[in-house]
């Protein structure tokens, strides 16, 4: 799975990677361009890496520093084609050759910056590169044929100055420019690998740094990474949810969870904030495939191969059969890819909400029933009073005192909240539906408790 | 006092032309070759503003000669074409029809096309850009009015004129006096109270329709600049009468430049046409056709 792809999952993962403050335009299309990390080692061995960088940005006295690399990181321009025509053998253009000179001193000026952040970086043969593109030593990122490349250019040159109109002359300077173009190219062709190879490090370190960055400034976590599969978010919240809440002056709830190779169930009455608890696991396991820091205040999380998800964006239900059909051969993939072992965390928001309450019962019963077997990793929420088979099931605490508390606790079996009335009372609805609403749910009010 | 000697007194310049072929690159030619060797000038336009046209009917876009030391703007694909000794300066992101702007410094003297920036930002971006290496920054202005970009945006501002925009000498000389009266419409003073703001083009509907609002009467009218003004004269003449007009932002007007030469080969008498226009504007004329200051 490509970032690019992820971010299109439902999972608020955009709102983060959108607010990564990355400064070239290179780095971020490439970091979109990323595979998640496949392995726990992998993984790791990123995160190490980001913790350098975090522990060098979090000095107060690097602020500075830190700017003047953001700075000059601004300058990464995409030259990709450029090189590969340098390593096909082209001979480059006067605003390649630009290009090629740039990128090297750039390279060699960020590295001087990543030293005094105490920040690890290759060292690539671009002085080399320079010493071509800049014979006179002037150590300036501009670039023309520069007469010292040749004296018969130095002199045909001198003859165009005291006639700038003669049009001979003008192609014999031409010529020999290209001349020697062709010879700055040959001579730059060993180091076209290098030159990439800087491009690389240079895009990475922007990513690394605007990861660093963001961990630091939001509150982020660095992960544990589980080799059991277990999961364990702590204290964890969803970004963008708390930035739209903070917009209307109120405040997120963090919550806990732990989910392990097993279907978990997760219950809770309406506007409970059920399926942001779905989308916030999602997108702290997505973060971790792609090395950022994750919104908790403690998190252990395992690597995943695939990660399914089964919500609709919207909540207004406006759906139909189809929507229904679709729902279901999701699902139905789901169950075929646990069967098959893969290694994959599924989260399943309200599975079957669409059609009548008794088969939709029956479908989301048979299917803990049936993925339980499986032994793989889901958080299902669901509504309806089902048979969990033995599996973890949470609640979302609910109103208490007239208020909503959003955390999670661990739930009986089969128990499901009974608050949609009262939270239907609370929204202020008109008082003869609630009243026959109350009559029609508890038709003997001695029997109930 | 001529028209050098009151560019030099401005760290920028737009030439606008108030018709094609009113000799918009000969004035930039001109001023190229006037301004003392000691000043150092970057040279860039409004977009490439006509290039599509101009290659629809096949006509080269004029190449300007450059001297050594002159900065100047253009496209990836016109750098290529240079047809002069030059060091690069910058590849900007900032993309033009032919590929990336480019901004380069004059070895050699020699022709170059020059091309820049498509919206009004871009252009500031540049000319902040290259401010601290120039003593004067010219932008060719294109057709001011058919642009995304402003003119607008730098201090000073010449204006090109000639046979092409009218053969009739009186059309011409009225025609030009209205747009003159445009650009030295007053800066508006912050004060939003009394106004009517309108960002778009202010055409004879537009002006019609606040002449006939009963609330709007005795208020100003605020526009971005003036080359939003679409209105005909008559129009705008008696709409000035009932509502003060202000500008956001406003070049000086350095002066005008004659291009006394119709594409139909008619050719109007320069030197009445020059004085007539001296008089109507009160500013320096220069017939580019004898390449000297009309008002010497």
């Amino acid at each position: 799975m490509k970032l690019n792809e992820a971010v299109l999952m439902p999972l608020c993962l955009r709102y983060l990677v959108d607010e990564l403050p990355v400064q070239s335009g290179v780095a971020r299309r490439m970091l979109l361009d990323r595979d998640s990390m496949r392995s726990a080692e992998e993984v790791s061995a990123y995160y190490d890496r980001l913790r350098i960088y975090i522990e060098a940005v979090s000095q107060v006295a690097n602020d500075v520093p830190r700017r003047n690399l953001q700075f000059r990181l601004q300058g990464l321009k995409d030259i990709r084609s450029t090189l590969e025509r340098l390593a096909g053998g082209a001979a480059l253009d006067d605003i390649e050759l630009f290009e090629v000179k740039h990128l090297a001193m750039l390279y060699e000026e960020v590295r001087r910056q990543t030293k005094v952040l105490s920040l690890p970086m290759e060292r690539l043969r671009m002085e080399d590169v320079i010493r071509i593109l800049d014979p006179d030593g002037l150590r300036i990122a501009t670039f023309y044929v520069y007469d010292s490349y040749s004296g018969c250019l130095r002199n045909l040159r001198k003859q165009l100055e005291t006639n700038p109109t003669d049009e001979r002359t003008f192609v014999a300077v031409q010529e020999e420019e290209q001349r020697i173009r062709g010879e700055l190219s040959r001579s730059l062709r060993e180091y076209a690998s290098d030159l990439r190879l800087g491009l690389q490090l240079l895009a990475d370190t922007d990513i690394l740094l605007a990861q660093s960055v963001q961990t630091k400034d939001w509150g982020l976590c660095l992960p544990h990474v589980s080799r059991n599969g277990r999961l364990v978010l702590n204290g964890m919240w969803n970004p963008e949810v708390q930035a739209s809440l903070r917009e209307r002056h109120r405040d997120y709830q963090c919550n806990s969870i732990t989910l392990g190779d097993e279907p978990t169930i997760l219950t809770g009455s309406n506007m409970g904030g059920k399926t942001i608890v779905l989308k916030t696991v999602g997108l702290c396991q997505t973060l971790f495939l792609f090395g950022f820091g994750i919104p908790a205040a403690e998190a252990e999380l395992p690597v995943r191969d695939i990660l399914y998800c089964s919500m609709s964006d919207s909540q207004s239900v406006a759906e139909g059969l189809s929507s229904f059909a679709a729902e279901i051969r999701n699902l139905n993939s789901i169950v075929e890819s646990c069967r098959r072992g893969e290694n994959l965390l599924a989260l399943i928001d309200e599975p079957a909400r669409t059609t009548n309450p008794v088969e939709g019962t029956a479908l989301v019963s048979s299917l803990i029933e049936v993925l339980k077997k499986t032994d793989r990793s889901v958080l299902m929420v669901t509504h309806y009073t089902i048979d969990a088979h033995h599996c973890p099931c949470l609640r979302v605490r609910g109103l208490v005192d007239g208020r909503m508390d959003y955390s999670l606790v661990v739930a009986r079996e089969g128990e499901v909240p009974q608050e949609a009335l009262r939270i239907a009372e609370s929204l202020g609805i008109d008082q003869e539906w609630l009243t026959l609403a109350r009559q029609v749910a508890e038709p003997h009010p001695a029997d109930t408790h | 006092m001529n028209l050098i000697d009151g560019l030099l007194q401005v760290r920028s310049c737009s030439l606008v032309g108030l018709e094609k072929n009113t000799g918009k690159t000969v004035t930039l030619n001109y001023l190229l070759r006037h301004l003392p060797d000691a000043c150092r000038v970057a040279v860039t336009s409004i977009g490439l503003d006509g290039e599509s046209r101009d290659q629809v009917v096949g006509t080269e876009k004029p190449e300007i000669t450059l001297r050594r030391g002159t900065l100047f703007a253009t496209t990836e694909k016109h750098y290529r074409q240079r047809k002069l000794v030059s060091e690069l300066l910058d590849v900007s992101d900032i993309p033009t029809a032919l590929g990336r702007l480019v901004t380069a410094r004059v070895l050699v003297d020699g022709k170059v096309i020059i091309a820049g920036p498509g919206s009004t930002e871009m252009l500031r971006r540049w000319m902040r850009g290259v401010e601290n290496e120039a003593d004067l920054i010219l932008v060719d202005g294109a057709l001011s009015r058919m642009s995304l970009a402003s003119p607008a945006v730098s201090e000073g501002m010449i204006l090109a004129t000639g046979a092409a925009y009218s053969a009739n000498m009186d059309t011409l000389v009225r025609r030009t006096a209205y747009v003159v009266h445009l650009i030295g419409l007053p800066l508006w003073d912050g004060n939003e109270e009394d106004c009517i703001s309108v960002t778009g083009a202010v055409t004879d509907r537009v002006l019609e329709k606040i002449l006939n609002d009963k609330e709007a009467k005795g208020k100003r009218l605020l526009i971005p600049d003036f080359t939003k003004v679409f209105a005909d004269a008559m129009v705008w003449h008696r709409f000035e009468q009932q509502h003060p007009v202000v500008v956001r932002q406003r070049s000086r007007l350095l002066g005008l430049t004659v291009n006394p030469t119709a594409p139909n080969g008619m050719v109007l008498d320069s030197d009445t046409l020059c004085r007539r226009l001296s008089d109507a504007t009160g500013l320096p004329v220069v017939d580019l056709m004898k390449g000297q200051n009309g008002d010497e």
